[in-house]
């Protein structure tokens, strides 16, 4: 994710000194989420990626505003964020530019993200940060217990929706495409732990903000949410490309609806967000060429103490105070 | 053979004119002054370069941008006047005087003003102003202006001539080194900031910087009456739970910050607060920065390998700032590590963090001390360019009577090169300069060393041209011509562009590379004024024709002197010794007045010639043109071939004189056949499906493998990779089922538990991965029902 260039040497010293991790490093905590929780998949596949990927611990850091998936980070034996709701893109952002050489994850739900940050998730998308987002979305609040979320389906009964929900969902894929600068959308499902792996690595490895919508199970709140498509593979189209995802034969074999979609076609990836019949798994959009904003605005030179105390000083002098007057 | 003839191969074979007398009707005496005056016909388009658009005046851009550093004029103008001009009659105003101003530069440069583009511009500008009719003056100033204003480069405008190829070079490396310089100020600007914030870090929660005095000098005289400072500090000290770095520590990263501070590679304008000093600047920044740019080899080399130890210091220092930075400095594996490392453990990688040395070698003859140097510097491996400049391809001394030898000059050290293997090596003339100057600046990029051999054109006949003052075409076309008649060609080798011969070396941009000479046609009129269309070679004859000094070689035959054995210098070159033998080369001349007479050539050129041929020859075998191995394998193997076919086409005659006569026996009984019909070609056909079978099957096979369906089991199985880790079954029984390194689940043991957690477990599964199989246990209460819900999982 970060490119840090190190000198030769440094780089065949930390190569051979390198530490390699096992899962269990990258664990903190028993999750607090309800028996059968479809975030419990997600925190494994997360804990896979970081252990493959040998992320350092103290280099990696998971931010996250409120709701059931943003209690992610105290899972994680990484450095986290649990900040405020709606508001992990921006803290997100602020470590990114701070700290560039950090591994900065994102974890979102759909009220979170959707609802009350919206604002931020538009931004954080034209920004195009190096970073990765995962937005868990379960079509429901379920920490505050079963209220409807802006991708809650039409006529789906909660607290908030006693006589079903009126509102067409908002498609956050739909919505993702069409904000300029999306560089990476993915869409996975957390009852397949290898695609949601392997996507998750793409994902890791884009150089850019990288987007991607895990379809969760809530067992406690909407149990039915997902079943159809759990029941019936085959409403599950799988894109498959050499540029994105690649099945397994055990998995081709499962899932049989698939389509060679190249993910640099944002028309057609279009399309296939709006499907509403079907639910696409893989990498709708990857644009490598979209720069990042820490990247664009790099500053020219460095922050040294003296240069700032510099600016500083320069602004200072242009106001004087007579304390006497 | 007639008088005439003898006459003229005895010059063609002694050198000498056989009649001094001049009774030779044929052989005609140059009267003086005129000689200088005659260029091979090639150049008679070529009489004013100022009038002319071509690459040169090159403009050596400033900042270097996307289009490049180095640009030709043309260029440059031909982007404002698509800019300003609009195509077709609308634009022919401001077309017409953005072109004069160009021609008016071209003037200047040629006349040997020097300055920058800007200048020249303004300058052209004011003068062509002060040529034009009042009403005019001010349409054409605003044009001007305006192209003035759309001149997106500037920088100094340089002619084709004896300093072209070094000011070129070394523009062209010092927008490399500017570019390192800016890469590397970065880098070390930000590990020394940030190893200065690991110390200020540890300094903030040292005793001394807790210390009563210190909070008060923090804090400022103004408010200090307000605090009890020794209270501050014992509070500080108190809650102080961090360990300051070890000595070792601080003392490391100190020593690294020194070596980084105090660097003689690169200006050190990072470390300034000051705007202005973030240039980035190669060589200068005063005394302390070394220098790069040498006029021999042997200093290049020394000084480079005089700053060894100091390169070793500060790629040192930055492995260790970096490792600090990282968290990731090991004492017990890094100490000695470090302590041990010395120049022979310096890599390319490292090396390239370095500005490049850059060898301006000029003058021929080298001192073998010099030529010792150069060979020994390109196979060293180290990030030295050398040019090579070579004023004359063929030396004074040889000039004369005497025959042609040509000492170690470029072309053979650029030869030598390719054979040292890991040197990047380009030669070309530097008329072709600006076509070549992505590979110039590859060149000078690339990590190890490289050798730029050029041929400036500015040889002995150049300088006698000078010194005359006479007014003919100047170093450009000798430049050029070198080039055109292979004496000089173009060619680049560079082992990082892959393994093969084919991928490292390319023969570049040389004209007609496939044959031994570049062609060229001359449009004229015959002495009954009508049209001629002559074709001729491009030779080395040509290009020797164009010096005076080898005029003695050279004899002008008039028309009335002509012979059938006369032919042209490129067939006659074309010919073995034995054809050669009563035929006479001639190659065309023209004189200031524009008139074409023949010049019978000696053999001495001739021998001449075709040793550059040779050599032009080497050079297209290895560019993969006519190549000798290729050449044999392809013989040897159509030999094969041949007769392979031929045994093949044997054995179909033969089937078919067999089916023929199968089919004559066969239409004797019935109704007759078409005997084609009977021949091989039913026989391929039915081979074909066959092994199109075979070859399907054989594809398929694994498909069919993979397709097998899955595994049908009476014992417990769990599809893992599937696995959701929703915690379900291993809540409901851990001694059955467990999670895997992944953390996904598997059986344990399926006899740990009763058949009911096995059923349980797969209903509670929310992805419906676990399959319970039969059970082990017969007498388990309540089986019948268990063995049916078991059933949806199976």
């Amino acid at each position: 994710m970060m490119v840090t260039t190190y000198s030769s040497v440094t780089d065949r010293l930390l190569k051979s000194s390198d530490e390699h991790f096992k899962l269990e490093d990258f664990k903190r905590h028993v999750p607090r989420w309800c028996t059968g929780c479809g975030n419990t998949g997600i925190l494994t596949a997360m804990q896979k990626l970081c252990r493959d990927e040998n992320l350092p611990r103290e280099k990696t850091v998971f931010v996250s505003g409120i709701g059931c998936s943003s209690r992610f980070p105290h899972y994680m034996n990484a450095y986290g964020f649990h900040g405020l709701h709606g508001r992990a893109l921006p803290v997100a952002e602020g470590i990114k530019m701070a700290r560039p050489d950090l591994h900065v994850f994102v974890n979102t739900g759909d009220g979170d993200c959707c609802s009350i940050g919206a604002a931020h998730w538009i931004h954080a998308i034209r920004y195009n940060m190096n970073m990765t987002i995962i937005l868990h979305d379960n079509n429901i609040y379920g920490l505050t217990k079963n209220q409807a979320s802006p991708t809650s389906p039409t006529g789906l009964s909660t607290n908030t929706t006693p006589r079903g929900s009126v509102l067409e969902p908002l498609n956050p894929l739909l919505v993702t495409l069409g904000i300029q600068n999306a560089s990476f959308v993915a869409q996975t499902v957390d009852w397949e732990p290898s695609l949601m792996y392997d996507i998750l690595s793409k994902a890791y490895h884009h150089r850019g903000l990288s987007f991607i919508r895990i379809l969760q199970r809530c067992p406690e709140f909407v149990p039915d949410m997902f079943q159809a498509w759990m029941d019936e593979p085959v409403t599950t189209r799988l894109l498959t490309h050499e540029n994105g995802l690649t099945v397994s034969p055990a998995m081709a074999r499962i899932y049989t609806n698939q389509e060679v979609h190249d993910p640099s076609n944002m028309d057609r990836a279009r399309e296939i967000a709006s499907l509403t019949d079907q639910v696409p798994v893989g990498i709708l959009y990857q644009n490598d060429a979209i720069p990042c904003y820490e990247d664009v605005r790099e500053p020219d030179r460095l922050q040294t103490s003296g240069g700032v105390q510099n600016v500083l000083e320069s602004e200072f002098d242009k106001f004087t105070v007579w304390p006497d007057e | 053979m007639t008088t005439d003839t003898q006459d003229l191969v005895a010059f063609r074979l002694t050198g000498r004119h056989p009649d001094k007398d001049g009774e030779s009707a044929a052989i005609q005496e140059d009267q003086g002054g005129t000689v200088s005056k005659l260029v091979p016909a090639l150049f008679a388009g070529y009489s004013d370069l100022t009038s002319l658009r071509y690459d040169f005046p090159l403009v050596l851009a400033r900042a270097s941008g996307s289009s490049g550093s180095v640009q030709s004029l043309t260029d440059v103008m031909n982007a404002i006047i698509g800019e300003l001009a609009p195509e077709g009659s609308a634009g022919e105003f401001e077309r017409k005087q953005l072109l004069e101003l160009e021609r008016q530069i071209r003037i200047y440069v040629a006349g040997g003003a020097k300055g920058s583009l800007g200048k020249f511009w303004k300058k052209a500008q004011a003068d062509l102003i002060r040529g034009t009719e009042q009403k005019e003056k001010k349409a054409l100033k605003s044009c001007l202006d305006q192209g003035f204003n759309l001149l997106e480069v500037d920088g100094d405008v340089i002619d084709c001539n004896e300093q072209t190829s070094a000011k070129v070079l070394e523009h062209v490396w010092a927008a490399e080194v500017g570019e390192k310089a800016l890469r590397f100020q970065r880098r070390v600007g930000a590990l020394i900031l940030r190893l200065e914030r690991i110390l200020e870090a540890d300094f903030e929660i040292s005793g001394e910087a807790q210390a009563p005095e210190t909070l008060k000098g923090a804090l400022g005289e103004a408010l200090a009456s307000s605090f009890d400072f020794k209270a501050l500090s014992d509070l500080l000290k108190g809650s102080d739970t961090h360990d300051v770095l070890p000595q070792t520590r601080t003392g490391r990263i100190e020593s690294a910050l020194g070596a980084l501070k105090s660097q003689r590679f690169f200006a050190t304008g990072y470390l300034d607060t000051d705007e202005r000093s973030h240039e980035p600047s190669g060589e200068e920044g005063g005394e302390k920065v070394h220098k790069f740019v040498f006029n021999s080899c042997a200093k290049a080399h020394d000084a480079f390998l005089d700053r060894l130890p100091e390169m070793v210091e500060l790629v040192k220092a930055i492995a260790v700032a970096e490792l600090e930075i990282a968290n990731g400095y090991k004492p017990d594996f890094h100490d000695d590590f470090f302590a041990n490392y010395d120049q022979a453990s310096l890599m390319p990688e490292d090396l390239d963090l370095f500005p490049p040395c850059l060898a301006i070698c000029r003058g021929q003859p080298w001192s073998t001390t010099e030529k010792g140097r150069i060979i020994e510097t390109l196979s060293s491996g180290l990030p030295i360019k050398i040019m090579v400049q070579t004023d004359d391809i063929v030396p004074v001394s040889s000039v004369g009577s005497g025959p042609f030898s040509r000492g170690l000059s470029g072309v053979q050290f650029a030869g030598l090169a390719i054979g040292l293997g890991s040197a990047f090596v380009l030669q070309t003339s530097a008329s072709n300069l600006y076509q070549l100057r992505s590979e110039l600046k590859t060149g000078v990029g690339s990590s190890g060393p490289a050798l730029i051999s050029l041929f400036s054109g500015f040889g002995e006949k150049a300088k006698n041209e000078t010194s005359k003052k006479a007014n003919v075409a100047g170093t450009y076309l000798d430049a050029a011509s070198a080039m055109e008649a292979r004496a000089f060609p173009a060619f680049a080798f560079d082992p990082d562009a892959g393994d093969t011969l084919a991928s490292r070396f390319s023969l570049l941009n040389n004209p007609e590379a496939q044959g031994d000479w570049t062609s060229y046609s001359l449009n004229g009129e015959d002495d009954d004024l009508q049209r001629v269309i002559l074709e001729f070679p491009f030779t080395p004859v040509d290009f020797m024709a164009a010096d005076e000094r080898y005029r003695c070689h050279f004899v002008k035959v008039v028309k009335s002197g002509w012979v059938d054995e006369m032919i042209p210098a490129g067939d006659y070159l074309a010919l073995s010794p034995l054809e050669r033998s009563d035929k006479i080369p001639y190659v065309l001349m023209v004189n200031k007045e524009g008139e074409a007479s023949r010049y019978v050539v000696d053999d001495t050129v001739s021998r001449a010639a075709e040793r550059i041929r040779e050599i032009w020859r080497g050079l297209q075998e290895l560019g993969g043109i006519n190549n000798s191995h290729a050449k044999i394998r392809v013989d040897a193997e159509r030999e094969v071939w041949d007769a392979q076919k031929e045994k093949d086409l044997d054995a179909l005659r033969g089937e078919l004189e067999a089916a023929s006569a199968a089919a004559v026996a066969a239409a004797a009984q019935s109704a007759p056949v078409a005997p084609a019909a009977a021949g091989p070609a039913p026989a391929i056909a039915d081979a074909m499906p066959a092994d199109a079978e075979a070859a399907l099957d054989a594809a398929e096979s694994p498909v069919a493998e993979e397709a097998t369906p899955e595994v049908q089991s009476d014992d417990l199985w769990i599809e893992t990779d599937r696995c959701t880790t929703c915690n379900e079954c291993t809540d409901l029984n851990n001694q059955i089922f467990s999670y895997n390194e992944d953390m996904q689940a598997v059986v344990l043991d399926g006899e740990c538990g009763p058949y009911k957690d096995i059923i349980e477990a797969a209903e509670n599964c929310q992805v419906a991965i676990i399959h319970p199989g039969k059970p082990k246990d017969p007498n388990e209460p309540g089986l019948e029902d268990l063995i049916k819900r078991a059933e949806l999982f199976l």
